[in-house]
Formats: structure tokens, C-alpha cells, sequence
């Protein structure tokens, strides 16, 4: 069995090529979020599997930066709307502190790609334009115009019109790109008009124009010699520019279109992400709450066509553990379902890794922490925590925190470092609570008053596992005819002030002993 | 026995009104009604309109396109009469649709086609024989191709029924072959969901799909009849079911001996259109009694008519390779193929009245065989 | 005296069907091998090569099998040690019910199937399956008629079902 990508892979090596080419890039249209930087991730683990085999490969990624502002990004104000039309890399930087609105955008994107393992070779397109690399194939696409104005017509509903060229000059006077119509050329020099109203010319080797998409695209395949590139799934409907773009690439260019690889969006709670509503999720935003590995393995779990939503808030904790499970069956801590579904979740989490280990990390409940690091943020308080209700490793148990290793102790400090960011940001109010440090006033009736005296003696008088203690509560809170909503709210009233908490014995063995002893015989 | 027990009881279909009341003079009301409570004071029941049932199954989709009968519970009872089985009892499931063809099902459909009661047993028959997995109902139902389900009665059944075994036997003019043909067609249209379009994918259709029922002509023939060839003993009752195309003619009027008189057989036999020409398989032979005579008269046994006719009846393979799958090489050889796979597919029986004509019918090709099964004549008693 | 005249009534000739229900074998999420499972109807290898070009570095396994009549047990056997078996073609009644029929067998041994039938038989294919208890059978639909035309022509056809082929692989 083989991951996806490592199928796209092995395809690839089919194509007799010196060097692989696997292509990614994204429009900075604003913040690049994990809905618009899929194919990034994609690349990258094509471009991975291909060294894997032997292949010569590498992988790029372009910023679109010669691209129209078509949406005033999230959370620029209105004021940008005079910027509409006009190239991103025209537009100055929305705080000031980048040299224009590209980099202040590509910036942060760029800056997390080493957490996750992945080595691009970068490009920008206005660059690309201003350094003359598209200039042969301008003249290319205005001589053929013809031509590809017929391809582009199979595929259009309204035939565009006889002088329609290739190629869109910026408006000298407004600076806009998307407004500008070419109607003739002359040698290098291109006429245009503007809905502005400005009528000139200007030369292709200015930079100072674009291709239109679907030729820039099939240009830049060959210009870069890509042979995979992953797209979201708009390019690829029937008819749309890959496809167009794949039979410009041949006929044009004289180049075989690199194998396409669609993935589908991914939508936040439900929500088409969009940089214009402020709707998005970022991979910075990400290694804030997750490991690296995390988004990988969300990337890569199923297929790129497949829909998937991302939910930062409870369901984070559910797809954590999950990602735990898997990691466990790779290093057979735990059996899977089925002998396919063991090797479906072993090949995943192998191209979800950045680095390999031998053995398996340390892990314990993201979960479970995020009651732990309400308790405390000291982590050796915390590591004991953990011991006490029985989250360490088999292994580990008894261990001193600091007899235990510094990979170990990394790994726990970047959990709750996670666990903090995702208390702080995406935690519903009701997972929320802090150990009152004095006596709050609570009311509790009698039945209440006597249940936590004896589970105070209970404590006073021995040790207990979680199970154990939540069996010992379960008799004592029958045997004075309590029910058990009614013992638990006493516990979590008199501790955190609230009506709800965490699971009650496992709450009480997280706690100072002592502490909640005295609590519960209402001395502290 | 409690007091409750002895309350009077008012009959369920007691309309309540006293006796006093009914036998009371009641000049003034100008009715002769015995009960106002009721709707009426006399209820009979009478068959339902023959043309309109007729109308409204073929509006439907329930028919062949000809009028049927009404099956009415009393007309199908009768049929059930003489079955051994109970009404429900599942007989077979029949493709595409997976009907379950109850013995009640079979009798509806029978009652339907014109038969008579005694019919039932040969048609439970023949649904149990087409149900048989060699017979591949599924692929001879949906086929574009004419195949239609011929139905051969052997046996002293076949006179009781009062079926022609000899001038027009292959239609028209008797009940018995043409209802009991036309009943399977019904159970096929309504149990299987062979209707034409949705079950039933024959390009053409095909004029045997209404009925194709026959009995062989024992009596006149020189050889075994079809049922002792398999097995059977001369007084058994069989019915076998071959998937089997339109019956085509052999007009010979000239051959005074076997060979020549085989040789118009096999020629008319070898097409490149049939199925048998891609996918050898088996061809009915319809020998007429003269035909049979004549062929007798050298002294030919049956076995060696099918030789002849298995060993002669070829055609290039250039064009039996035209038809729906690919020729399969081993039936190739030196550049010929051969319509049946031995002499065992060649189905020979005797039937017809006085005249030099034989009639030939291909078959599905490899994709069914024919079945026979013994008819159990013994009819259950009933009260 | 007032009469009542009372027609019979007629029996349902229709035959009833028994519910029952197969489960349908989920596609694999990677496969190495794939049976292709040809009936040898005309243009059923055009297409089975067709698509199975489309499935990069992969085992295949051809498998001949009757067009209007049920695979052998062997040929059933060998069809299903691959990890997915695609069959073709029903372009017409006997053989449309004897690939679905083949597929549903396949189905009952383990192996996750897809059917190419002809978008004239598809309906008929699909009512097929559902009598027998797998409505979901997956059945990709290829223009008809597929027989009498040209290799060209047939492999234009089956070219235009690839993407949809991929789609339910889920093969980016």
C-alpha cells in the first residue's frame, strides 16, 4: 500500500525527465491560510517521496504577486478599495511595517514552513515579469493570439472578440491590471485602453503587464519545467484552466502539462474560508495549537478530493486524539480495527512525520492537559499530575521529572505550550475553570456536606487510582441516597466555584491531596 | 361458564332490526326494502367485466398486449385444486426483478392466459426448470438478442392435456400449447419484470415471446423421443425448457436419403447471425415425421443424425466472430466454427403433421442450457 | 328490495420480492493490484485498457469471462485476489445482467467493484443491482452504443469516463 502522494510519485517516475519540478503557488490576496497553502503542503510530500525513489526533484512555490487585488483582505479597512485592480505587489504594506502588502502577507506564511519540514525554492511573479523571464513567451502568445483565442472559445460560452491578445498592460494612469484591454502590438509594444479612460502603449519587457491566467500558467510550466502541480479544485472543473491551460502548455509552448493533482477546499466550522470575511485559519495559527505534524496528518489523512473541515475548538481535542491513536498503532502500542485499516494509518502517519524516529515519542493526553495546566503551570507539578491518574507510558511510571529525558520533557513543553494557546483561544467557557484559592460560598446541603467529608477520609486514609476512587464515591454517594449530578457539583462547587468540571476522580487526583481535604472538610 | 357468558349475543351481520319491525305493515313508507339499516337487502356477486380487467391490466403493464381473463380468487382456487403444493410455497425466483413465483402467482398468471386448471402442474413445472442456474434466466430475460423459452411436453401427459403434437403444433389452434406458452410468457412479464424496456431488452422482441409450446410427436417417431434420450422412462411426463430463438423452416422435398435431406438441415442451420455462430451451443431440430421417415429408412439412429448434424453444421469463423463476444479459439478449427459443441447439443425431436418441412431453432449460444424435469401427475387431494 | 351487484375481485399477478441486503465493499484507499475483468463484448478491453492506463504503476490482471452468462468460479477466484476488479462492459441485456450479477459476486467474496455499462443499460443495471440487494453498486456510465464503432472512437469514449473513474478512486 501506498500514500497518495507516494502513488503520485511513483507515477511520476514514468515520465522520462532529468528533474522533477513540483510546483505550488498561491495568490497574496491576504493572509495565506491551510485552505490556499494545501498545495504547498502537497508538493512538498510529492517532492519528498520522488528523492525517496531516486528521482532528481525539487519544489517551488510562486507568489502570485502580479495578480489584481479583486477583495480587500481581512482586516484592512475600506480605504484599500482604491487598490482594487491594481497588482499586489503595487499595494503598500496595510502596517507599515513591511516594504509592501505582499511580503507583509507571505511573510508569516513563509516564516513556519521550516517548523513543518518543508524546503522551497521561492519565486515571485512580478519579478518574474521585471526580470524579462516571460518576455519570449509574451511574443509567443501575442503572435499566436489567434490560436489560443480559439482554444479559449471551445471552452467559452461568449467567443471572445477578434482583436482580443493575451496579455493585459497596467493602466499607466490608474495603475489597475484588471481593467486594461490590449488591441493590437507592434513588435514589443503593446496598445491597450483602460476603463479609466487612458488609451496608450508600453513595452512587454517593462514588466508592467501580465499574461492572462490561463497562458502565465502553461508559460511558467515550461519556463520552470514543472511536472506536478496540485490546485484547488476550481482549476480543475471540466473545461476550466487546467484544462485550458493544458492544451496551450502542447500546442503553444510545445510542453506536456504536469500532472495535475486537485484537492478540495477545506472549510472552518462549516465555513468556506475567505481571506475578504476574515474566515481562515493559518498554519502559524496551527503550530500555535498543534504540533506540525498535526496539520500534516490532517492534510494527508485522506484523500486531497475529499472535503474537510477544520473546527479549532472541542473537536481539536477529538482529532488530537485520534492522532495519538494513529501514532500508537505505528509503533504498535495499540492494535487497529483491521489489518487495512493498520496499514492505511502506519503509511499516513509516515508522510505526516518531518523527522523519523526509531521508537515512539513520549505522549500523553492533549486532553487530559488541558485539565492538568488548569490545575498548575509548573510542568514538574503537572508530570505528576499525569502520574497520579495514571496518563504517563507504561514505561514511565515512577519516573521523576527530572530523571526523565530532555526529548521527553520538550515534548510535554511543547504540548502545553499548545494546551495553553488552545485554553486562551479556542476553548469553550465550559472546559474553563480555575482552583479557588479560598473558600468560595457555596450553598451545599447536608447529604452533600457528609459525601465530601468521607470522601475526604477516603482520601486521608489511602491511595487511590481514578477508577478506584470513582467506584469508592459511587458507594458512599448511594449510600446517602445521593445522586451522583448532585456529588460531583458538590466537588466542582466547592473547588472551582462551579456547577460543572472535569471528570470528578480524576479532578480530586489531580489536586493536592491536602489540599482538597481541607477544602472538603471546609478548613481551607 | 359464567353469567356473562349467557348475554345474548347480536350477530356481527345482524342489522338489528326486529323481526316485529320487518314483518309489520308499512303501507305509508311506499318501499319494498326488508331493512332500511342496510344499504341493500340482497347482494350478488358476479364476475368482473372481462374487457375492462383486460384494459386495466394492460394499461398496467400486466399482459402481453392480448385480453386475458380475470383472475378472480374462485377461477384461481380452481387451479390451485391441482396443485401439490400450498399456495404460497415459493417455486422459484425469477430474474431480474427477483420475483418469488408462488404457486398462487403462477396460478394468477395461468388463469390469465386462457388455461385450463389441469395445466398448473406443467407450469409449476416449467417456472422450477427455467429457475435452474445452467439455464441463466437472468441473461435470457434482459437480452437484446430474440431468445424466447420453448416449452417441449413429452409423455401420455401430453394427449390428456389434449396438446398437438402434430399438423400446426407449433400454432395456431390449440389451448393447451398456446395458453400454457403463453401463461410462462405472463410469469415471465409479471414475476420476473421482463417487459419489454425495462426486463426484457430484446431489440426486435420476437413472435415466439407470445407462446411457444409444443408436444413431440411420439407415436410418429422412428427414435427415442426427447425424454427417454434423458433419461426418462417412456410413461413419464417430462417438460423441458430450451432458451431457443423463433423456429426457422427447412423445406425439403426432393431428398430421398439421410445425407441429403441432413445437408439442407445443416445449411440452414449454419447462419453467421445466430448466437450458436460465436457461442456454439445448443439447436433444436424439429423433424417432421416424413422427414424422419426418410431419414429412418437407411437405418440412421438418432445418435447419428446428431453427429451429422454437429459435424456438418460450421460456418467460417471470419464471420461467426461478428457476434456479441469474442470467438473463443477452441471452437475454431482450420478456420471454421461449429454451432453446436458436440452432438449432444443438438436437440432432436419429432413433431408436425404430414408435409416435407423440418423446423430448426438456435438456441442462447453457451449461455443456457435446456432443462428437463418430470412432471409429478399425482394430484392432491382437496377437500 | 333493493339489489346489490358485486364484482369479484382480481388477483395481483405481480410477483413479489423478498428484501434482502448486501453490503457494498468499500474502495480501497490505495491499491496495488486491480482485476480487469473483460466480458469480451466488442470495445470492453478499449475500455478496460483505457481506463486502467489512467491508474499509473499498478498491477493489472486481466480476466476473461462470458459475456451473456455467469463468470466461471475460477474466473471469479482469480478476479477477486486483486484489491479492486473494474468490469466491462454491459452494453446490452444479457451481458449488462451478467456484469452486475459478476460484480455482485465479487462484492459477496470481498472485493470492491466497478461496473462500466453503457448510459442506455445503466438504469436497467442499476434496477438489476437493486433487486438483488445492493442498490449502491457502483456502475460508471459510458456513452452508448459502444459496439460496431471504430477503436478510435471507443477509446475517445472511454476517455471521457476516466475523470469520473478517478473521482471514485479518489486518485488525485
Amino acid at each position: 500500500m501506498k500514500h497518495w502522494t507516494e502513488r503520485i510519485a511513483s507515477d511520476l517516475t514514468n515520465w522520462n525527465v532529468d528533474q522533477h519540478v513540483v510546483a505550488s503557488g498561491t495568490s497574496i490576496s491576504g493572509s495565506i491560510h491551510i485552505g490556499n497553502s494545501c498545495d504547498v503542503f502537497i508538493a512538498n510530500a510529492v517532492g519528498k517521496s520522488l528523492t525517496k525513489l531516486g528521482e532528481n526533484a525539487k519544489t517551488i512555490w510562486i507568489a502570485d504577486d502580479h495578480d489584481p487585488l479583486r477583495k480587500v483582505p481581512y482586516p484592512l479597512p475600506e480605504s484599500y478599495e482604491k487598490y482594487l485592480g491594481v497588482p499586489y505587489s503595487q499595494i503598500p504594506c496595510p502596517e507599515g511595517c513591511c516594504d509592501n502588502f505582499v511580503e507583509h502577507f507571505e511573510k508569516p506564511f513563509l516564516e513556519t514552513l521550516p517548523a513543518f519540514g518543508i524546503d522551497l525554492e521561492t519565486y515571485s511573479g512580478f519579478k518574474m515579469y521585471h526580470d524579462g523571464v516571460y518576455n519570449d513567451y509574451i511574443r509567443k502568445s501575442l503572435e499566436r493570439a489567434p490560436r489560443i483565442r480559439e482554444i479559449f472559445n471551445q471552452y467559452r460560452e461568449h467567443p471572445l472578440k477578434a482583436n482580443w491578445l493575451p496579455y493585459n498592460p497596467i493602466c499607466s494612469e490608474c495603475g489597475r491590471v484588471n481593467t486594461t484591454t490590449a488591441y493590437d502590438y507592434q513588435g514589443d509594444t503593446v496598445f491597450y485602453r483602460c476603463q479609466c479612460g487612458h488609451e496608450g502603449e508600453m513595452d512587454i519587457k517593462s514588466g508592467e503587464g501580465k499574461l492572462t491566467w490561463r497562458v502565465e500558467w502553461a508559460a511558467r510550466w515550461k519556463i520552470f519545467g514543472v511536472t506536478c502541480e496540485p490546485f484547488g479544485k476550481d482549476h480543475a472543473a471540466s473545461g476550466g484552466s487546467y484544462d485550458v491551460s493544458k492544451v496551450i502548455s502542447q500546442e503553444i509552448f510545445d510542453y506536456r502539462a504536469p500532472y495535475p493533482v486537485p484537492y478540495e477546499w477545506i472549510t472552518l466550522k462549516g465555513d468556506a474560508m475567505s481571506k475578504s470575511k476574515g474566515v481562515f485559519f493559518t498554519p502559524g495559527q496551527w503550530l500555535e495549537i498543534g504540533a506540525p505534524e498535526t496539520l500534516n496528518y490532517f492534510l494527508f489523512r485522506s484523500k486531497p478530493l475529499k472535503h474537510k473541515d477544520f473546527d479549532p475548538g472541542m473537536p481539536f481535542l477529538d482529532f488530537i486524539d485520534q492522532y495519538d491513536r494513529v501514532e500508537r498503532i505505528f509503533y504498535d502500542a495499540e492494535e487497529a480495527a483491521s489489518e487495512k485499516e493498520m496499514e492505511k494509518l502506519k503509511k499516513i502517519y509516515e508522510v505526516s512525520q518531518i523527522k523519523s524516529a526509531d521508537s515512539m515519542p513520549f505522549q500523553t493526553s492533549y486532553r487530559f492537559l488541558t485539565v492538568a495546566r488548569q490545575i498548575s503551570d509548573d510542568p514538574e507539578t503537572i508530570f505528576q499530575i499525569l502520574e497520579r491518574n495514571s496518563q504517563l507510558p507504561a514505561d514511565m511510571e515512577g519516573a521523576e521529572y527530572d530523571s526523565v529525558s530532555p526529548e521527553v520533557k520538550d515534548k510535554l513543553n511543547n504540548r502545553l505550550v499548545n494546551v495553553e494557546n488552545w485554553l486562551e483561544t479556542y476553548a469553550p467557557e465550559f472546559v474553563k475553570f480555575q482552583v479557588q484559592k479560598e473558600l468560595p460560598q457555596v450553598e451545599l446541603n447536608e447529604k452533600q456536606e457528609a459525601f465530601l467529608l468521607k470522601v475526604a477520609d477516603l482520601l486521608e486514609t489511602s491511595d487511590y487510582t481514578s477508577q478506584e476512587l470513582h467506584d469508592e464515591m459511587y458507594l458512599i454517594l448511594k449510600d446517602l441516597g445521593l445522586k451522583p449530578q448532585k456529588a460531583f457539583q458538590a466537588i466542582y462547587k466547592i473547588i472551582i466555584g462551579k456547577k460543572q468540571g472535569p471528570r470528578a476522580a480524576s479532578f480530586v487526583l489531580s489536586l493536592d491531596k491536602d489540599f482538597v481535604i481541607k477544602r472538603f472538610r471546609r478548613e481551607a | 361458564m359464567t353469567k356473562n357468558d349467557d348475554k345474548l349475543k347480536v350477530n356481527a351481520n345482524s342489522c338489528g332490526c326486529l323481526i316485529d319491525d320487518l314483518l309489520a305493515d308499512k303501507p305509508d313508507k311506499g318501499d319494498d326494502r326488508l331493512c332500511s339499516a342496510r344499504d341493500s337487502d340482497m347482494e350478488f356477486f358476479v364476475d368482473p367485466d372481462a374487457e375492462k380487467v383486460s384494459h386495466d391490466f394492460y394499461q398496467r403493464r400486466l399482459t402481453d398486449g392480448l385480453p386475458i381473463i380475470p383472475p378472480t380468487r374462485e377461477r384461481v382456487n380452481r387451479f390451485l385444486a391441482f396443485s401439490v403444493y400450498e399456495a404460497e410455497d415459493v417455486l422459484g425466483i425469477l430474474p431480474p426483478k427477483m420475483g418469488q413465483a408462488t404457486v398462487e402467482k403462477i396460478a394468477i398468471n395461468a388463469v390469465m392466459a386462457g388455461c385450463l386448471p389441469q395445466f398448473q402442474p406443467v407450469l409449476e413445472q416449467v417456472i422450477k426448470a427455467i429457475s435452474q442456474e445452467k439455464f441463466n434466466l437472468a441473461g435470457v430475460n434482459a437480452t437484446t438478442h430474440p431468445v424466447s423459452i420453448c416449452t417441449i411436453i413429452n409423455g401420455p401427459l401430453a394427449d390428456e392435456l389434449g396438446m398437438n403434437s402434430a399438423t400446426g403444433c407449433l400454432g395456431p389452434g390449440n389451448m393447451a400449447n398456446a395458453s400454457i406458452g403463453r401463461a410462462i410468457r405472463l410469469c415471465l412479464i409479471n414475476i420476473a419484470s421482463a417487459l419489454p424496456g425495462i426486463g426484457d431488452h430484446a431489440t426486435h422482441g420476437s413472435p415466439a415471446k407470445y407462446t411457444y409450446c409444443f408436444a413431440e410427436n411420439e407415436k410418429q417417431s422412428p427414435w427415442d423421443p426427447l425424454h427417454v434420450e434423458r433419461g426418462y422412462k417412456e410413461d413419464d411426463n417430462t417438460v423441458t425448457v430450451l432458451a431457443a430463438e423463433a423456429p426457422h423452416n427447412v423445406n425439403d422435398h426432393r431428398s430421398q436419403g439421410a445425407e441429403d435431406l441432413l445437408d439442407t438441415i445443416c445449411h440452414t442451420a449454419a447462419t453467421a447471425g445466430c448466437n450458436n455462430s460465436h457461442v456454439p451451443g445448443e439447436l433444436l431440430v424439429i423433424v417432421s415425421p416424413e422427414h424422419a421417415a426418410t431419414i429412418d429408412q437407411e437405418g440412421w439412429s438418432k445418435k447419428d443424425v446428431q453427429n451429422y448434424i454437429h459435424k456438418n453444421s460450421r460456418l467460417p469463423a471470419v464471420l461467426g466472430d461478428r457476434g456479441g463476444r469474442k470467438l473463443d479459439e477452441k471452437w475454431i478449427s482450420q478456420g471454421e466454427v461449429y454451432i453446436t459443441r458436440s452432438p449432444r447439443d443438438v436437440t432432436l425431436v419429432v413433431a408436425g403433421g404430414p408435409g416435407r418441412h423440418t423446423m430448426i431453432s438456435h438456441g442462447f449460444g453457451s449461455g443456457s442450457e435446456s432443462v428437463t424435469m418430470t412432471l409429478n401427475p399425482e394430484r392432491r387431494d382437496k377437500s | 328490495m333493493r339489489v346489490k351487484l358485486t364484482e369479484r375481485e382480481v388477483l395481483n399477478p405481480v410477483g413479489e420480492v423478498q428484501e434482502k441486503k448486501i453490503k457494498l465493499i468499500p474502495l480501497p484507499y490505495d491499491f496495488d493490484k486491480v482485476s480487469l475483468v473483460d466480458n469480451t463484448k466488442p470495445g470492453a478491453d478499449i475500455i478496460l485498457k483505457v481506463l486502467s492506463e489512467s491508474l499509473g504503476n499498478r498491477e493489472h490482471l486481466w480476466v476473461q469471462k462470458p459475456a451473456g452468462a455467469p463468470a466461471t468460479k475460477q474466473q471469479i477466484q482469480e478476479a477477486a485476489s486483486s484489491d479492486l476488479a473494474i468490469l466491462a462492459l454491459g452494453d446490452c441485456g444479457s451481458c449488462t445482467s451478467w456484469v452486475v450479477l459478476d460484480a455482485i459476486r465479487l462484492e459477496k467474496c470481498g472485493t470492491p467493484t466497478i461496473s462500466v455499462c453503457s448510459d442506455h443499460f445503466a438504469p436497467f443495471a442499476r434496477e438489476l443491482a437493486d433487486s438483488h440487494g445492493l442498490k449502491s453498486l457502483r456502475i460508471l456510465e459510458v456513452e452508448h452504443p459502444i459496439a460496431g464503432l471504430s477503436d478510435e472512437k471507443i477509446e475517445e469514449k472511454a476517455g471521457k469516463i476516466v475523470g469520473n473513474l478517478l473521482y471514485l478512486l479518489q486518485i488525485p
